[in-house]
């Protein structure tokens, strides 16, 4: 466990997740009463199968759906006004981006910083060195004049995540980062994870490749429509709680402690 | 040459030329953003739907323009309204519904035929445009441009990454009803130059066009106004000559326009992809033969 030095707001979780529960309105009880605090300068793990609610989670803390019991405070914030203030970042699945749409590498980061833009969205100096600077971070900043579509799994993955870093988010949503990139790319993406986690940003990743958990994440937050297990991958990150996330569909896998 | 200057003299083929401009230039600009996301048939869906709403107006002496907003804001919420509740596609859902509006407004028409005129409605008028309706055209195409200039970014972002507009803080669904809103208007004002059965050329083919020739919104946005502008003034022009058939014209051009672009585009035309194909196979057969 990486305790976040001299932070005060280590002292009052980033993000608060209170006695939630989503029905939707054809009767789908997606989650209930989920609750958990995440700390800065953290890498949570956010571990469920299929079905299991973590994108349903994803989409309370974004706003996109409301939930029918309990609340997400985002650093103190109801989650509306934490959206307004850029608190809250995040990195879509490959599979939801949609690779063909005209949009250079630049122009993606660049969306990065309409928040921190007048309402016309026109880029100050300051935007276009911050995009600069994330590009730079994650090794592309020689391809940000392509096509999205023309970059591989791995550089596809880190544009998005220089789009978070001009964001300048605290919370970065990470949403199944792992699917479908070598392991090369997966060890450049839990690095810059790592080193963002020491600049103090909360990450959660929500993930079924349990493989590489605990190589990266600090904490664990198992659902299975209910929480399963929190708390640090040492203590919660075991045979027992996965077989309670899973129900008992990863016999044949053993964590090694 | 003074054959061709003749329109020029005509005040209503000088109106008919810069308001389909106008026309033209606002559809193509939403057409960059309905092809992107396989939306294209909701323009072709809106334009029908707004007949019933235009007849009924005509009859009734209001401003058509009004007419076909309320009716078209009420196929938006029927479609909405259906695809929620019910497991249907959306393409069933929106050909349900707009034939189903289409049908109503054909059946006023042809039981009022001295109100209404079935054919403006579905070939469009914009020779013999009242100058009324051109205004109302010119306000809602101004109108849109002046929300489409200021917006056009954040409804980059929640048509490329929605997820990405929510963290944000955009207000995502609002952009959209937005979004929808203005092409509702805007297929009504086009439905005045070409007619409810050539509305979706204008909202799709601009767009469609520009994708073949730019990697980057920006440049993809302008270059489809340029060929919405360009195709609708020329059109009109060329209408006078043919008598008539103004719909008809404007969109061949947009289609001559879009084959030429799907042959010889820079980049994305089939002989620049056949070139890069070559170019690409070239080096395994050198190596091959080595």
């Amino acid at each position: 466990m990486t305790e976040v030095p001299s932070e005060s707001a280590s002292a009052a979780p980033l993000l608060s997740v209170r006695d939630v529960g989503v029905t939707y309105p054809n009767g789908h009880t997606a989650l209930e009463g989920i609750s958990f605090d995440l700390f800065a300068g953290t890498i949570c793990g956010l571990i469920g199968m299929n079905g299991s609610g973590k994108s349903t989670l994803f989409k309370v803390i974004m706003n996109f759906v409301t939930p029918t019991t309990g609340a997400v405070t985002l650093g103190g914030f109801a989650v509306r006004a934490a959206l307004k203030r850029n608190l809250v970042a995040y990195v879509p699945q490959s599979e939801d981006v949609d690779w063909n749409f005209p949009v250079l590498v630049e122009d993606v980061v660049m969306m990065g910083r309409y928040g921190h833009m007048n309402f016309m969205r026109t880029a100050k100096r300051l935007d276009r060195e911050k995009v600069s600077e994330a590009l730079e971070r994650v090794g592309m900043a020689a391809l940000r004049k392509r096509q999205i579509g023309e970059l591989s799994g791995g550089q596809k993955k880190r544009v998005f995540l220089a789009r978070a870093l001009a964001q300048e988010a605290k919370i970065i949503l990470l949403d199944e980062p792992f699917t479908g990139v070598d392991v090369k790319t997966e060890a450049a993406i839990t690095d810059l994870l790592k080193q963002l986690r020491d600049d103090g940003h909360l990450m959660v990743v929500s993930t079924h490749n349990l493989g590489n958990v605990p190589d990266f994440c600090d904490e664990v937050v198992m659902i299975n429509r209910r929480l399963v297990a929190k708390g640090s991958v040492a203590t919660s990150f075991t045979d027992d709680n996965l077989a309670l996330a899973f129900g008992g569909l990863l016999r044949h896998m053993r964590v090694s402690p | 040459m003074e054959i061709l200057l003749e329109p020029f003299a005509y005040e209503y083929m000088t109106r008919a030329i810069w308001v389909s401009a106008l026309v033209g230039g606002v559809c193509a600009f939403l057409s960059a953003f309905l092809m992107l996301k396989g939306w294209s048939l909701m323009g072709d869906a809106l334009a029908h739907s707004v007949v019933p709403g235009v007849a009924l107006a005509y009859l009734l002496g209001l401003p058509f323009a009004l007419g076909a907003f309320v009716s078209g804001i009420l196929a938006a919420l029927g479609m909405a309204f259906i695809r929620i509740k019910t497991r249907l596609r959306e393409d069933a859902v929106i050909g349900l519904v707009f034939t189903t509006f289409f049908a109503v407004g054909l059946l006023i028409a042809s039981i009022n035929p001295t109100a209404v005129n079935v054919q403006s409605i579905v070939l469009g008028n914009i020779l013999s445009i009242s100058s009324s309706d051109s205004f109302q055209v010119v306000i809602i195409c101004v109108v849109s441009l002046a929300v489409l200039l200021v917006l056009w970014k954040d409804l980059v972002v929640v048509f490329f990454d929605e997820g990405h507009a929510r963290s944000l803080g955009l207000p995502v669904t609002g952009l959209k009803i937005v979004f929808f809103t203005l092409l509702s208007a805007c297929t009504v004002a086009a439905l005045q130059t070409v007619g409810a059965c050539l509305v979706i050329a204008m909202v799709v083919t601009p767009g469609a066009t520009a994708y073949l020739l730019s990697d980057r919104f920006g440049w993809l946005v302008v270059l489809a106004v340029c060929i919405g502008v360009a195709t609708c003034a020329v059109g009109a022009y060329i209408s006078y000559f043919l008598d008539g058939a103004t719909g008809g014209v404007i969109v061949m051009l947009q289609t001559t326009l879009f084959l030429i672009a799907f042959i010889a585009a820079p980049r994305h035309g089939i002989l620049a992809r056949r070139r890069q194909s070559r170019q690409k196979s070239r080096p395994v057969f050198d190596g091959e033969g080595a």
